[in-house]
């Protein structure tokens, strides 16, 4: 099959976009932005000093006034326009994405439209945001009412795996809401905000109600800390989702920062295998393992278990076709990056050392025509044991270990020993199992029959433990609760 | 139209990809010019299969889902490529529907296991496939 066509070949020098204009970067820097497939190098991304910064800082809080007096049914047919803009650009906002991440055109298909449909949740601003009133609720002749006010200014600092769906977790709701809005991009993956903010640009926002602006963790560290800055959203790993959670909470911030994961999919003996085996391989080795919700422990429970499930995964992950996301065709593209591969194989090279079986080693995979690219194969581990590295740590990519138990209650102390607690899933006919597993796994999002559990943007976008830190999730009511603050106004006349 | 170049299917993409192949080339067909009985049919069923193509359209870009985002695996998609050398026209046109009718209705169980929307739409087409090659024999 053809490859479809790249919306550009090179995308040059990236801008701010900072209280409604595209600025040249305030940058002593500019690092590259490359295609993993290709490793060409696609745009060149600025590292904006903090100076430039406070300029969007105080472009959000100058617009802030102005946008909070704006009706929210306003505020929303802004939010409506920027779907349809959307609608429009749908495909090349995926095309950009599998050129500058990695992704296949299937992921960037379903990123994008997660991406449209929390602004079409965030369109319904005039119901989620109604306060709620009692008469008589102080006393008789006093009234009291609640009311549910914007803050303000707030920042994101977004990962390199979902360039376009994870800042659409955040902002819509924040300016729905009537506050305004800074998004940080990951500098590996620019192209793709830049792209949507000139499709922003078109949606009719007044200036500074939304900025744009790129550059590194010194960026970062800037909007923690600045004084004009009410809440920060971010996502990454846990080790940086620590740090901002308690870096923004000494500024006195609301912080919302997801962090890491090592998902397991157990598999019961009565499981309906054949559809295990199809969307279990989507879970491990979609987005090339790089997602949050991805399957990283594959545990079958028991020895019937095993026999029915793994013989069978590792022959049709031998069939998983691994190249460039531009063909419809590609089951897996490459992982963002050479530092990411190296990372990927150095635990590769851990499960080897500490004596897990290596049953299929993508390592040594080549991609025809793509041979500079970051491509990792399907990878299986088998014996491996709950104390080993890559049954524990975080690895994404597309690496699977296969963790025998032998019993479902063995299973859930495992996942519930672990610091990650962002998903997990359970293969199985059985109710009574099924209910188990979702009342005792301490984890966000619970899949039965599902390998990604990925919710809706009418659902929070939960995880426990490390993988989360903070208590207001995003997208849906968590993220118009995390925007907003209530105002009790207790009401007597004369 | 000569060759069958219909592409493999592998994934989602793939297969919505190979289903806007077929009605790509039903509605290439049926924009032919024919003459007697043929002509009113070839006008409404291209107006059918154009609708159809925006019906799969949509599904490409509103039925997907990262939940269901599994590999196709052992699907033999050659052997549902319609012959494309048919002279005339209407025998090429019931080879077409014969073919598609055959391979939406194959394709339906497999789609009722990933994304029941896109399954009625293929039972959907299938029977419809059908009825155009039984009218077009008339």
């Amino acid at each position: 099959m053809a490859l479809l066509p790249e919306y550009k070949k090179n995308y040059g020098k990236l801008k701010n976009y900072i209280n409604g204009e595209w600025v040249e970067a305030d940058a002593d820097r500019y690092d590259d932005v490359t295609n993993p497939a290709t490793m060409e190098v696609i745009a060149k991304v600025p590292m904006t000093s903090k100076k430039q910064i406070n300029e969007a800082v105080d472009a959000a809080n100058d617009a802030w006034i102005a946008w909070r007096e704006t009706p929210p049914v306003t505020r929303a047919r802004v939010l409506f326009k920027m779907k349809e803009i959307l609608e429009q650009n749908y495909e090349t906002i995926a095309r950009i994405m599998v050129q500058e991440q990695g992704k296949t055109i299937d992921e960037a298909r379903g990123e994008a439209r997660r991406t449209i449909e929390n602004c079409e949740v965030a369109t319904s601003v005039t119901t989620l945001q109604m306060g709620y009133n009692l008469e008589d609720g102080a006393a008789a002749g006093i009234d009291e009412d609640a009311i549910i006010s914007p803050l303000g200014a707030f920042a994101a600092i977004c990962p390199f795996n979902f360039p376009a769906m994870i800042p659409f977790w955040f902002w819509p709701y924040a300016v729905a809401t009537g506050n305004t809005y800074i998004v940080k991009p990951s500098r590996q993956v620019p192209i793709t905000m830049q792209y949507i903010t000139e499709l922003i640009d078109k949606a009719g926002f007044p200036p500074g109600v939304f900025n744009m602006v790129n550059g590194s963790h010194e960026l970062a560290d800037a909007l923690m800390a600045h004084p004009g800055i009410k809440g920060i959203s971010f996502v990454g790993s846990s080790p940086i989702a620590k740090h901002v959670y308690e870096t923004s909470a000494h500024y006195g911030k609301r912080v919302q920062a997801q962090g890491g994961a090592k998902n397991s999919l157990v598999v019961m003996e009565d499981a309906a295998m054949d559809k295990t085996l199809s969307n279990s391989l989507a879970s491990f080795y979609g987005c090339a393992g790089q997602r949050c919700l991805a399957g990283s422990n594959l545990v079958p429970i028991g020895k019937k278990a095993h026999d029915a499930i793994v013989p069978k995964f590792i022959e049709a992950s031998k069939k998983i076709k691994v190249g460039y996301g531009l063909n419809e065709e590609t089951n897996m593209g490459p992982v963002v990056s050479q530092a990411a591969k190296k990372k990927i194989l150095g635990y590769i090279q851990k499960g080897v050392d500490e004596g897990a079986k290596l049953v299929l080693d993508g390592r040594d995979i080549k991609v025809k025509g793509y041979e500079k690219g970051a491509f990792i194969g399907p990878t299986i581990f088998e014996n491996v044991t709950p104390d080993m590295t890559i049954a524990k740590e975080e690895i994404f990519g597309p690496v699977v270990s296969v963790v025998e138990h032998e019993t479902l209650d063995d299973v859930i102390e495992m996942i519930n020993k672990s610091p990650f607690g962002n998903a997990a899933s359970i293969y199985t006919q059985n109710g009574a199992s099924a209910r188990k597993f979702r009342y005792e796994v301490q984890a966000g999002n619970i899949g039965i029959n599902i390998g990604i559990v990925a919710a809706m943007a009418y659902f929070p976008f939960g995880g426990y433990k490390d993988s989360f830190f903070g208590n207001l999730h995003g997208q849906g009511i968590d993220a118009i609760n995390f925007f907003t603050d209530r105002k009790v106004v207790i009401t007597r006349w004369f | 139209m000569a060759k069958c170049e219909f592409s493999g299917v592998s994934s989602f993409g793939s297969l919505i990809r190979f289903m806007t192949d077929f009605e790509e080339t039903a509605v290439e067909l049926y924009q032919k010019q024919v003459s007697g009985a043929a002509a009113e049919k070839f006008s409404v069923f291209l107006e059918k299969h154009k609708r159809r193509l925006d019906e799969l359209e949509l599904a490409r870009r509103e039925k997907l889902r990262e939940e269901i985002l599994e590999p196709v695996m052992d699907f033999d998609s050659k052997k549902y490529c319609p012959k494309l050398d048919i002279s005339d026209p209407v025998k090429q046109a019931i080879e077409i529907e014969e073919k598609a009718a055959k391979f939406y209705a194959d394709v339906t169980p497999r789609w009722k296991t990933i994304q029941g929307e896109i399954a009625r739409i293929c039972e959907r087409f299938a029977k419809q496939s059908l009825d155009f090659a039984a009218k077009l024999k008339a």
